[in-house]
């Protein structure tokens, strides 16, 4: 039994594609995060999945059933807005109350008074009120029930609005950048609150987000998506580590990956940067390819090196971080300035201008074909 | 000079800070003074000026007046045409108020859920409302006549029978409040619209998700609560519009027939400028001003207590 399914998703608003063939599989348990930058198409993604914007083609199942012909309500999911989307005119508990409300309660059931008349009324709406509280009890809100959305903060705000996802226990949780209107501070505290709820109700959520830092600290895999495809599927440390995609290499990580242009040689050889790396691309000789490497994942030489080791480059600037120092260095074969990090100690004594060599390790290189398209290397 | 010298001058910093303070006050009231000058002499001494006169017995043109107290006021309460004037002023608004408010409504929830020729409807709507009414009346007056009239020959047709739609006293105020209404529909309809365009798609889409989504449900959950501060004012501008109700009566019955048309502003005019009672119509403006003041009040409070959310 699977969380969310999605089989080769197409749509197109007018004349231009915004999602082209994606298929998914999110676990049952699992917390999927959909990644990308803004007009990637994530949000329509989870759109069509909660049942508001219709796909041209293709089929979604949530919970092994096939939804695709079901209007929103009737798909079991529950959503979090990017904006919270709370009630103004209602109080805090009876926001949250909505969901239940609607489903527990028919339409004349709902008008105000027939509470005070009808028994049968008054039991399900003292159902409804328990549940509220420990939905409310569980975020940690209860204070806050008697007040209107106005009065909260937006920290506030967004725990209604989970709790008002919450209160229903749906099949699935759908997240549409819920942090993205709190300050730094809050968006990591909440980060961590998402997290932990996600352990609790073991159920599945799809969060969407442009933030690669929310992207790998929540989720178990994420997807990264770019011009409405979905580039790579993998957990957060695959992701880094072993990107498929140069676009995927590129978007993920802070400073920038280092990518120079590389040519195949004879020999199982890659040439960068003025020199050759032992690396078998197992591309003709003469091809041409990317050469990607970490700041992490190379280490700065003094140009006076006798071995003449590395690539080399003069040092444009120092940028210290106190735990972390990243010097760039503009080397050959590289258009914007290479990027190292080393310690504080070894940073020490380095200065702009100064000639080094930059000695990338040879394990942590990744190598793309022109189309982007992660190249194996064997050493 | 040295710095202690300066620092020494009695009253030298009174002097800088004073002057920039005092151009930028005769600035303020130099920027304020147009729309006070244009407020006082526009709208406030012409109330002041009204209700001085309705203490007195001036009429129009003459060259002297007596003060004569609230006797302008004790003889509104026993004129018997007074008193039908104000019941069918307020017979009036409540005709035309809850119909256009509601039509208003309706017609703007059929445009925004519609997709094709919204702006044809929109125009078609709000049409009466830029037109002269004046005009228009004489319009209706042509489509109500009683023999040769469009509304009759329709009526006929539908074995409904024909009607003499202005000069039967049950019919006139019936159908100068229909008049009202056709005229107010527009401006509700766009004031909803503009409400409705202001509801954030996000609370229609988290309705649909929480169940909401039936037509009923959806407008009990999002859109009429939302709509709040629209209705408010949709309200209260259409109940002081209704007030204002003169140029159909003028136009199309005169007041009669036998003042089943009667309305304050009709009533106000006849007073003042058929039979030059000026203070007597003055008298008669105040009550009206009362009525739209108690209504302005209203609005004022309402809006600061609860239909507003943010």
């Amino acid at each position: 039994m699977s969380g969310v399914t999605l089989r080769s998703i197409n749509k197109t608003f007018g004349a231009t594609s915004v999602l082209s063939d994606v298929s998914l599989d999110v676990g049952e348990v699992e917390f999927l995060t959909l990644l990308g930058p803004s007009g990637c198409g994530k949000s329509t993604l989870l759109r069509i999945v909660a049942g508001l914007e219709t796909h041209d083609s293709g089929e979604v199942s949530i919970g092994g059933r096939p939804v695709d012909h079901l209007r929103p309500r009737e798909r079991d999911v529950a959503m979090v807005f990017q904006s919270y989307a709370l009630y103004p005119h209602m109080t805090v508990a009876q926001n949250i109350a909505v969901p239940l409300t609607m489903r527990r309660l028919r339409p004349w059931q709902r008008l105000p008074l027939v509470g005070a008349v009808v028994r049968s009324v008054r039991e399900r709406r003292a159902e409804i009120d328990a549940d509220v509280r420990r939905a409310a009890d569980a975020l940690e809100i209860e204070p806050l029930l008697d007040r209107k959305p106005s009065q909260l903060s937006g920290g506030q705000r967004q725990r209604v609005a989970l709790a008002r996802a919450m209160v229903r226990q749906p099949r699935a949780f759908l997240m549409d950048e819920p942090l993205s209107n709190l300050d730094a501070a809050l968006r990591v505290q909440a980060r961590a609150e998402i997290a932990d709820l996600h352990r609790r109700l073991r159920t599945t959520f799809v969060y969407v987000t442009h933030d690669q830092s929310e992207a790998m600290t929540m989720s178990d895999r994420i997807a990264v998506m770019m011009g409405g495809r979905l580039l790579q599927v993998a957990s957060p440390g695959t992701i880094y580590d072993s990107p498929a995609d140069l676009r995927v290499a590129v978007f993920i990580g802070s400073p920038r990956i280092n990518t120079l242009d590389g040519i195949a040689r004879e020999g199982g050889m890659v040439e960068a940067g003025g020199i050759a790396f032992p690396l078998n691309s197992g591309l003709l000789a003469g091809a041409s390819l990317t050469v990607a490497f970490r700041a992490e994942h190379a280490d700065i030489a003094p140009a006076s090196d006798a071995n003449g080791e590395g690539l080399p480059g003069e040092i444009r600037q120092v940028e210290n971080l106190g735990a972390d120092v990243f010097v760039h260095v503009a080397c050959r074969g590289s258009a914007q300035p290479v990027i190292v990090r080393v310690t504080p100690d070894g940073g020490y004594g380095l200065a702009r201008g100064q000639p080094v060599r930059v000695r990338p390790i040879l394990a942590r290189i990744l190598l793309f074909a022109p189309d982007g398209r992660r190249i194996e290397a064997r050493p | 000079m040295t710095l202690a010298a300066i620092a020494g001058t009695p009253g030298a910093e009174n002097i800088a800070r004073k002057t920039p303070a005092r151009t930028e006050a005769l600035a303020a009231y130099g920027l304020v003074a147009p729309a006070t000058i244009l407020l006082l002499g526009i709208l406030v001494l012409p109330t002041v000026a009204t209700v001085v006169l309705s203490f007195t017995d001036w009429q129009f043109g003459a060259a002297s007046l007596n003060w004569v107290g609230a006797d302008n006021y004790g003889a509104l309460l026993g004129d018997e045409v007074f008193r039908k004037s104000l019941t069918n002023t307020l017979l009036y608004v409540s005709m035309v108020v809850p119909a256009s408010v509601v039509l208003g409504l309706v017609v703007a929830l059929l445009i925004e859920a519609g997709t094709g020729l919204r702006a044809f409807y929109r125009a078609a709507f709000f049409l009466p409302v830029t037109a002269t009414l004046i005009a228009m009346a004489t319009v209706w007056e042509i489509m109500l006549h009683p023999s040769i009239g469009f509304i009759n020959l329709v009526f006929d047709a539908a074995g409904l029978g024909k009607h003499n739609w202005l000069k039967d006293p049950a019919l006139a105020l019936p159908t100068l409040a229909a008049i009202g209404v056709w005229q107010m529909l527009g401006l509700n309809m766009i004031l909803f619209l503009a409400g409705l365009k202001s509801i954030p798609r996000d609370l229609h889409e988290a309705a649909s998700i929480d169940g909401a989504d039936g037509w009923w449900s959806r407008f009990t959950t999002v859109t009429w609560p939302m709509l709040g501060p629209s209705t408010l004012f949709v309200l209260i501008i259409s109940s002081i519009r209704s007030f204002q109700v003169f140029d159909t009566v003028a136009v199309l019955t005169e007041g009669g027939p036998n003042k089943a048309t009667e309305v304050l502003l009709y009533t106000m005019y006849q007073e003042g400028f058929g039979f030059f009672r000026a203070g007597y119509g003055a008298a008669i403006t105040v009550v009206f001003l009362t009525f739209v003041l108690l209504l302005t009040l209203l609005k004022v409070r309402l809006a600061e207590r609860r239909v507003h959310y943010s």
